[in-house]
């Protein structure tokens, strides 16, 4: 069987772009979790921006000589920053989410 | 050896998406390894090594995770998840082969992002037309989507032998060629990859897209759909589901109205129009019972309004009372005028006094009183009970008779009293000592009467 066909069998359809639309406004979100999407965000453009500043060899007069010829946009670096980037916006993110959580807890105490 | 079998056997490698897979793993890999191995063998510190090969291969190891998923249920089971990881990652790649072009600006920065930009729009055309994002952004209507799946294969197999002429003219070391020559090898297999899930999906559905003009696509679609139905034979399958539809129509139609009679049979089996007429009627007649019970406890209220009218009935027996008493005193008077008292109180005038002590009169009169004023009493309270019994006129009759029996008892005693007086008395003296008795008399009728008002009161 072609392995197109077996994957045609199985496979989930994507969500529908309303839905997810429709649960991304449903979510309210705190200052802490606005401020590690807007810092997410700047580490995109950092890492893009570091990528161009710091760029690798592309071609060296020999292969992976020290003599760059050309230079290539610093790839690895940009996803490097983005990675670090999320793991901290993530930390933030949780810790809004902990808040949100212990806010809800205590609005259910209060009644 | 059947004819499905001969018919797999016929089917090309590169035909075979399974083996294209396959070797672009094993390319993958392949880079990767060689790349580690030159970048040693060429004296290279730690960090450029690093630097060089995670800048180089880390494309190539992202897109290896991809087709190494493909091989798992999992990776099967989201397939359009892990095509849309693809779809971002070769937008990451163009934009930084965007940079390049910025950075070292030349032939082979171009071609590399020439060829990274039409791989992204050959996947979103391809990989997002079974989704449902090809609906929702309506890719259908792009520009891009004229191009066919050739068209896109072939322009860029073009461009990938192009890139690697020009780094095979610029390289200059055996290790160059070789990776250049691997990385052409790895582009062109995975367009053919793309290329494969196209044809499939075409395969799939019926193609009307980027094959010539308006005219010629439809007479195609034409084609492909009378053939369709002569291959199916639709057109008898169509007569004979819709013979089959309109039996089984009738067939329902029959048994609703069969229904219908059934339940019309029933209801005049149950003689429900009588039943119900028969209900109307017991209703009815419940409700005028009601309504006679309703008027019959109406009069019986009002009855016991009027019988609650007590202070009328005491007004009544008061003035019957009154009536009664005069009537006694006028019985008195004329009991006096009839025995002539009035001319044998002058003979019995000096004896009065006498006879007064020796009956003792006053006493009498006094006890005559108090018994009149303890009947008094009695019939105060008998009016009370009146009030609370409701029988006010039988005691009031028994009163009646009480009375006239009293007033029978004095007439008696005073009859009785009367003859003595005159033998024993001479006529004058007796008429000025009855004057005095009269007027005492009177005083005591006048106090009776206030006693019984007092206590009709």
């Amino acid at each position: 069987m072609n392995m197109f066909e077996e994957i045609e069998k199985v496979k989930e359809e994507l969500p529908k772009a309303k839905t997810i639309s429709k649960e991304i406004r449903g979510i309210k979100l705190n200052f802490y979790q606005i401020f590690a999407l807007l810092t997410y965000f700047i580490v995109i453009c950092l890492g893009i921006i570091f990528g161009n500043l710091f760029p690798t060899c592309g071609t060296s007069s020999a292969l992976y000589s020290g003599v760059c010829v050309t230079t290539e946009f610093n790839f690895s670096l940009m996803l490097c920053i983005w990675f670090v980037g999320l793991i901290v916006c993530m930390f933030i993110f949780a810790i809004g989410h902990i808040i949100n959580l212990l806010e809800a807890i205590n609005r259910k105490l209060k009644k | 050896m059947s004819s499905v079998e001969k018919k797999k056997n016929e089917i090309e490698w590169y035909d075979n998406p399974n083996v294209i897979t396959n070797l672009l793993i094993l390319m993958i890999a392949l880079i990767v390894i060689l790349s580690q191995s030159f970048a040693v063998n060429n004296g290279l510190s730690v960090l450029d090594i690093l630097s060089s090969i995670l800048n180089h291969n880390i494309g190539y190891l992202l897109v290896c995770i991809y087709f190494v998923a493909l091989k798992t249920k999992v990776g099967k089971q989201y397939f359009d998840f892990f095509n849309i990881f693809l779809i971002v990652l070769y937008a990451l790649t163009s934009i930084t082969s965007l940079l390049t072009v910025l950075q070292s600006f030349g032939l082979g920065s171009l071609l590399g992002f020439s060829i990274d930009l039409m791989i992204l729009i050959y996947m979103i055309h391809t990989f997002l037309r079974s989704t449902r994002i090809w609906k929702s952004m309506s890719l259908n209507k792009s520009p891009f989507n004229e191009i066919t799946n050739g068209g896109y294969f072939y322009s860029i197999l073009v461009l990938s032998i192009t890139l690697l002429a020009v780094n095979l003219i610029s390289t200059t070391s055996f290790d160059g060629t070789i990776l250049t020559l691997m990385d052409a090898g790895y582009s062109i297999l995975f367009i053919r990859y793309i290329y494969l899930y196209g044809e499939f999906l075409n395969s799939k559905k019926i193609s009307i897209n980027n094959e010539g003009n308006f005219d010629q696509i439809t007479e195609k679609v034409k084609d492909e759909v009378t053939g369709f139905i002569e291959d199916n034979k639709l057109d008898e399958k169509y007569e004979t589901v819709k013979e089959k539809v309109n039996d089984f129509v009738e067939d329902i139609e029959e048994k609703v109205v069969d229904i219908k009679e059934e339940v019309q049979e029933k209801i005049e089996e149950a003689k429900l129009d009588e039943k119900f007429e028969a209900a109307k009627k017991k209703t009815i007649e419940v409700a005028n019972d009601i309504k006679e019970r309703a008027i019959d406890i109406k009069e019986e209220v009002q009855e016991k309004i009027e019988e609650a009218k007590i202070e009328e009935k005491l007004e009544k027996t008061k003035g019957q009372v009154s009536n009664f008493i005069n009537d006694v005193s006028e019985d008195v008077k004329s009991f006096v005028n009839d025995a002539k008292i009035e001319e044998k109180i002058d003979n019995a005038k000096k004896k009065v006094n006498d006879f007064v002590d020796e009956a003792k009169l006053d006493e009498k009169f006094e006890k005559a009183k108090i018994a009149v004023n303890e009947f008094a009493k009695e019939a105060g309270n008998d009016v009370k009970k009146f009030v609370k019994e409701a029988k006010v006129e039988e005691k009031f009759d028994k009163a009646k008779v009480e009375v006239s029996k009293f007033v029978d008892e004095v007439k008696e005693d005073v009859k009785s009293l009367a003859p003595e007086k005159k033998k024993k008395e001479p006529v004058k003296t007796e008429v000025k000592d009855k004057k005095k008795y009269f007027s005492r008399k009177k005083k005591s009728s006048k106090d009776t009467k206030t006693d019984n008002k007092k206590v009709n009161k």
